[in-house]
């Protein structure tokens, strides 16, 4: 009877078209979105490029060194710090107005002035090397004075750089807008929560045809739902399938998981979700509506506080209530798939897992008896 | 008039899920705000979160130490690499570093925790070659170490001469003009999800039958409807500017304050637009509620309100340009700039949301007129 009930189901999502092209399309489409937005970001905020600086010559003295200083510095992966216009004062200024460089430097009579227009990184940066260019030269002058036989030493000392060892943090993607994509997936994951109010809805004699014909047939409740929601789970499986290997193999999107693992905890998601969908659909007294309302307020609630539209909202939330994070389902599903990318071991993603497991058997245990034995006066 | 009053006679029974979903969307508006922290505009050297081991305990490690103290801002962490994954990975702290034993007597080198490439690092690694190369410098002139220390700082101390010139304005990052972008996402899902389902009983069932069988036109059936859904939308809207008004209201005073409202409100005329025609393509509600999500989503993604208009690349940016989104985008920045341009991006993005709203209305009521059975 339930492989009966479950191919019934099955067949019914099927027919449902305008339904199973929105459960497939719609995570495919959010998908290319992000990756289309989130393309080139890290390159242009994180990534070191040159920053572009203007610099003006007013001086009687020979201003090579300052010259030579400028143009010969580079970071470790031999990008030189500094994109260099030498202008004059006035093109200099409408270059830094229509910011085209991020500062102006005037160097006169031995000393550098910076104009900038905005504090941030750049400016700082650029302020920091002149400030080394402008200390450098008073140890050397005081060198000269107190010991000019040091100054060969001195200038090799200052020329020398600091080694600083670099240790790998993880072998996985460090990649931070990976955030996105496993909001997103964890918001396709809790989208089953409209499947499972329509499970509830279709359960009730009181709201639909089918609940009175259900009700009134042979067949346990149990056995009943259960198929219903194995049918969904499917419809779902498939569903995070096509995305996973949409963002993996179309995409390329190293999310640092695989195949399998992304594809299981996404489904963990997405019993969640059809368990709360199916107490929603349980509430007595709310229109079709509302519930529908209710449902998409919590997928959409719990995506954006995993940090689907902003990335930094886990971390805020973490300072404000850490409790809602240990607690959300999307930021479970996101932390697992965190961990299991960046982390060597198993340890806090057996921890989520475990949440997650936890909170679908409070969900599963409750939703049955918000459906069970229901008795009408009158249909 | 039968059409008009039989419209808000529905829209009484879809009054609940409506107040649902502004109070949901106006909550995301509101905490995206309020994580957001504000940047200060007077000039000043960017501090960094930044976590120091010193397992050397030598004069020279605890100088670096205090002197990377005063010039950052120092964060706890315990020792341990997972400890260390989660703040960089998460941005709580942007740099580990670690003294070594022996680091003094030159037996090891200094050990970093840090994301490739990031600039944050580099300008911190200045910050470490700065400070080391006066220190020794002045350690090999024949100081002590105290001394040595003290006269870095002193010679750290001289500062180049920085002035702040005001430039183009780009002050798009103040908290009203995150409330007016977020705006866009909120007020397109608002009434989408609330709105469809109440034109979805009039382009179905009973009601679509027994007005076809009346003597109103369907084009005056669907001006009705129209008219219906544009107060509903207005009722919306004023929600929003209520909100707006109250958390910052310092915008209402600004000359800015018409050019807004123009903004707004013919923003919201392209979201009725798109709501009528989605209301004529299905009539299932949670489809409506997956379309919502996705015209809501990828036009914020898209045209700059998720990710700033700066960091997506140029054919992203074209391709927003076919997004109503966008143009809104474009006449809120130059309303936040206050730039004198503004009369000109303002005209040319409030047109062009009005020929979105027409092509949308055109395509909504054709798509009406056509339904057979």
């Amino acid at each position: 009877m339930f492989l009966h009930l479950f191919k019934y189901r099955f067949l019914s999502f099927v027919r449902e078209k305008s339904m199973i092209f929105w459960i497939l399309v719609f995570p495919i489409i959010l998908g290319t979105c992000f990756y289309l937005a989130f393309g080139k970001i890290n390159e242009k905020s994180e990534n070191f490029t040159s920053i572009p600086v203007a610099i003006v010559m007013e001086t009687k003295e020979d201003g090579t060194a300052f010259q030579d200083f400028m143009s010969s510095l580079k970071t470790k992966e031999d990008t030189p710090f500094f994109k260099v216009t030498y202008t004059t004062r006035k093109k200099g200024e409408k270059l830094l107005k229509d910011k085209k460089v991020d500062g102006l430097i005037l160097y006169k009579d031995g000393t550098p002035h910076l104009t900038i227009t905005e504090s941030g990184y750049n400016a700082t940066i650029i302020k920091t090397v002149l400030e080394r260019y402008i200390q450098s030269a008073e140890v050397v002058i005081s060198a000269y004075k107190k010991n000019p036989a040091k100054v060969p030493g001195i200038l090799e000392t200052l020329s020398e750089g600091v080694e600083i060892k670099e240790n790998k943090l993880t072998s996985g993607n460090p990649d931070n807008i990976l955030e996105y994509f496993y909001a997103l997936i964890a918001m396709a994951s809790l989208f089953s929560s409209l499947t499972g109010r329509t499970l509830a809805w279709q359960a009730k004699a009181n709201k639909s045809a089918i609940g009175m014909r259900k009700t009134c047939g042979a067949t346990h409740r149990l056995t009943v739902l259960l198929a219903d929601f194995c049918a969904s789970l499917f419809v779902h499986a498939i569903s995070s399938a096509l995305l996973v290997t949409y963002l993996l193999f179309v995409l390329k999107i190293n999310l640092g998981v695989s195949f399998l693992a992304t594809l299981a905890i996404s489904l963990s998601g997405a019993v969640i979700g059809l368990c709360v969908g199916l107490i929603i659909g349980s509430v007595p007294g709310l229109s079709e509506g509302t519930q529908i309302g209710l449902n998409v307020g919590f997928s959409l609630f719990s995506s954006f506080l995993s940090g689907l539209m902003m990335g930094d909202m886990k971390r805020f939330i973490e300072a404000s209530c850490p409790l809602i994070n240990h607690i959300n389902p999307a930021t479970l599903i996101s932390n697992a798939l965190y961990s299991l990318n960046i982390y060597d071991n198993y340890d806090r993603f057996l921890i989520n897992i475990f949440t997650m497991l936890g909170l679908s058997v409070i969900l599963i245990i409750t939703s049955y008896f918000m459906t069970r034995r229901e008795t009408y006066d009158s249909l | 008039m039968t059409v008009f009053k039989t419209f808000f006679k529905v829209a009484r029974a879809y009054i609940r899920p409506a107040i649902i979903y502004t109070c949901i969307f106006l909550g995301i508006t509101l905490l995206i705000n309020k994580s957001y922290k504000n940047e200060d505009s007077s000039y000043e050297n960017a501090r960094l979160d930044l976590a120091i081991f010193d397992n050397d305990h030598s004069d020279l490690s605890e100088h670096l130490s205090s002197y990377l103290e005063e010039k950052h801002n120092l964060v706890t962490l315990s020792y341990d690499k997972d400890a260390f994954r989660d703040a960089i990975y998460q941005r709580t702290c942007e740099y580990v570093l670690i003294i070594p034993k022996g680091y003094e007597k030159g037996d090891a080198t200094l050990e970093s925790y840090k994301l490739p490439g990031s600039i944050y690092s580099s300008l911190l690694e200045n910050n470490i070659d700065q400070y080391l190369s006066l220190y020794k410098s002045y350690l090999s002139m024949g100081l002590k170490p105290d001394s040595a220390h003290q006269k870095a700082l002193d010679t750290i101390d001289k500062t180049v001469d920085v002035k702040l010139q005001s430039a183009k304005q780009t002050n798009t990052n103040n908290p009203e003009h995150r409330f007016f972008s977020y705006f866009t996402y909120a007020i397109i899902s608002v009434i989408i999800s609330a709105l469809t389902p109440i034109l979805i009983r009039f382009h179905n069932g009973d009601l679509k039958m027994r007005s076809l069988c009346s003597g109103i036109s369907t084009f005056r059936r669907s001006l009705s409807l129209t008219l219906g859904s544009a107060i509903f939308t207005m009722i919306i809207l004023s929600v929003y500017l209520i909100i707006g008004g109250l958390l910052f209201p310092d915008w209402l005073n600004k000359t800015t304050f018409m050019a807004r409202l123009c903004n707004t409100f013919t923003y919201s005329m392209v979201c009725l637009a798109a709501t009528f025609l989605i209301s004529t393509l299905t009539s299932n509600l949670t489809v409506v509620d997956m379309v919502s999500n996705v015209v809501g989503l990828t036009s914020s993604f898209l045209c700059g309100v998720f990710v700033p208009a700066e960091y997506l690349s140029k054919s992203v940016i074209q391709m927003g340009q076919f997004l109503p989104c966008y143009w809104y985008m474009n006449v809120e920045r130059a309303i936040s700039q206050n730039s004198y341009h503004m009369s000109f991006h303002l005209t040319n993005g409030i047109l062009v949301q009005w020929l979105f709203f027409i092509a949308l209305m055109a395509m909504g009521l054709l798509a009406a007129k056509k339904e057979r059975f």
